[in-house]
């Protein structure tokens, strides 16, 4: 019983395996066809849409009615202090005798002097440190 | 009770100051209390007259080397009593002075930086505005206003000389005008005999207009162009231009424009540029911004916001449009300069744009025959190729 069984299925195979090798040689013959028509034919038209082209259109002259413009436009500068009591924008180490007649702003500021307490150095580098004025 | 030389003054000086006095000032002997700190003195005075407040704010001991604020007078069984502590910044104000440090404010500095935004002077108050314009006619050549532009014309005719399957040709509007009138009035250029075919079905079956493949209009002086040439010269004048199978007769000279170069145009002009009223001496940063804030409006190119960092030190704006009248491209370079002297290799903006004005001839056409022609052809080959195989 098995073995007709075995037979059996062994025909069912053999069947199907035909068909399907008929099913796949008809797609092959397909997708050549499709290839040697898509190879064919593209070029040629490809080629001829270098032919295509286009003119004439509806322009406008406004820009050129236009002139060319620089616009500018100015804020006052509203200084929260006096001048004198703030100073300018220096950011620059400079020996402090140049700034004398005027307040002046120290940043990390560093001093060394003979015979001046430790405290004193520190109130001094406070002031450095806060804005005073060298006269 | 120790005895010690005091010059007491009557001064006036700001709290955080090197100021010293440069005179002798009242000079009297005080007793020092007899634990004192170098920093915190505490002095009784024998005034003669004690009934009358002593005035005196300040104060100086040679013997210790220092300045002295008097904080505090106190009157104590007959005797004026003085708080002093010491004014550091007078008393070492040489070795003060004498020191280098990183400053970064000051009132009087050799060193100014007038171009550093100041955070102390914030921007307030109604804006001032100013403008400068350059006139579309002063900056190009010509305006719309006038027939003086340059029209540029690309026609599909027999020319051995032509930039690709066209020929450009530059004229000015009213050779363009008649070009046009002769065209389109009779078909009698056509030399077609009306025994063969009726000057109406002449009409009707030839379009002269189908030759015209590019058309624009320049708002550059037609009159330099076309004798002249472009910036970079070339071309050749010619009284005729040929149009399909035929030559046209042209009322006044064109410009045959047969290398892409001959069609290349640089105009260029500059502005004065304003300055923010205040932005001199040590304000120099409120020309920057923002303080201050510039924008350029170049039709067709558009709007932008100049950076003012680019004008510092700079007193003229230059514009250049660089342009090629076959095809409309145009690059815009701004640059700013002094004494007139520009530099568009500096360029602060460079923009690319399109100029000129398309000009509507007789008909908007793609010849979309020749397309499905083409994709006919395609068909029939890729077909034929498969029919070879299948035989």
């Amino acid at each position: 019983m098995s073995r007709h069984l075995d037979l059996l299925t062994g025909a069912q195979e053999a069947i199907g395996n035909a068909v399907t090798d008929q099913a796949s040689a008809l797609l092959d013959r397909v997708r050549g066809t499709v290839n040697t028509f898509t190879q064919a034919a593209l070029p040629t038209a490809v080629a001829a849409l270098g032919q295509l082209h286009y003119s004439g259109s509806s322009g406008n002259f406004q820009s050129a009615t236009e002139p060319i413009t620089l616009y500018a436009k100015f804020f006052s500068g509203y200084r929260v202090q006096d001048i004198n009591e703030s100073g300018y924008p220096v950011y620059t180490r400079e020996r402090l005798f140049s700034c004398r007649g005027g307040y002046v702003l120290v940043d990390m500021p560093h001093i060394e002097i003979d015979g001046a307490l430790l405290l004193e150095l520190q109130v001094i580098e406070d002031f450095l440190k806060g804005g005073c004025y060298i006269e | 009770m120790s005895n010690i030389t005091i010059n007491l003054y009557n001064f006036e000086k700001r709290r955080n100051s090197t100021l010293r006095p440069i005179d002798a000032g009242d000079v009297y002997q005080g007793e020092l209390k007899q634990d004192f700190a170098l920093t915190g003195l505490d002095v009784r005075f024998r005034f003669t007259n004690f009934a009358e407040v002593p005035h005196y704010n300040y104060a100086r001991i040679e013997s210790f080397g220092r300045y002295y604020w008097i904080t505090e007078w106190y009157y104590e069984s007959g005797f004026w009593r003085a708080l002093l502590a010491v004014d550091v910044l007078a008393s070492y104000a040489d070795q003060i002075m004498d020191s280098v440090q990183f400053v970064t404010r000051a009132t009087r500095s050799p060193v100014t930086k007038p171009y550093m935004i100041d955070p102390l002077a914030q921007p307030a108050g109604i804006p001032t505005r100013e403008y400068r314009q350059i006139q579309p006619g002063d900056f190009w050549g010509a305006g719309v206003n006038t027939n003086d532009g340059l029209v540029v014309l690309g026609v599909v005719g027999a020319d051995a000389g032509s930039v690709g399957a066209v020929t450009y040709y530059a004229m000015s509007m009213p050779v363009f005008s008649s070009l046009l009138n002769t065209m389109l009035s009779s078909p009698d250029w056509l030399n077609i005999s009306t025994s063969e075919i009726s000057q109406g079905l002449q009409k009707a079956v030839i379009n002269p207009c189908q030759y015209i493949v590019y058309c624009r209009w320049f708002p550059i002086y037609s009159y330099d162009f076309v004798n002249n040439g472009g910036t970079l010269g070339g071309g050749e004048i010619v009284n005729s231009i040929n149009l399909g199978w035929w030559s046209f007769a042209l009322a006044n000279i064109a410009r045959k424009l047969d290398t892409a170069g001959s069609g290349w145009m640089r105009v260029a002009r500059s502005f004065q540029v304003p300055k923010h009223p205040e932005g001199t001496g040590n304000n120099l940063f409120y020309q920057l911004s923002p303080y201050t804030s510039y924008t350029l409006e170049f039709p067709p190119f558009g709007v932008f916001e100049i950076d003012t960092t680019e004008f510092l030190g700079k007193t003229i704006m230059g514009v250049e449009v660089s342009f090629s009248v076959l095809t409309g491209d145009a690059t815009l370079k701004v640059a700013a300069g002094a004494d007139n002297n520009i530099d568009f290799g500096k360029s602060l903006l460079v923009y690319e744009g399109q100029i000129g004005v398309q000009l509507p001839i007789a008909q908007v056409a793609g010849n979309i025959n020749n397309f499905k022609q083409a994709l006919a052809a395609g068909t029939i080959t890729g077909l034929d190729a498969v029919l070879q195989e299948v035989k």
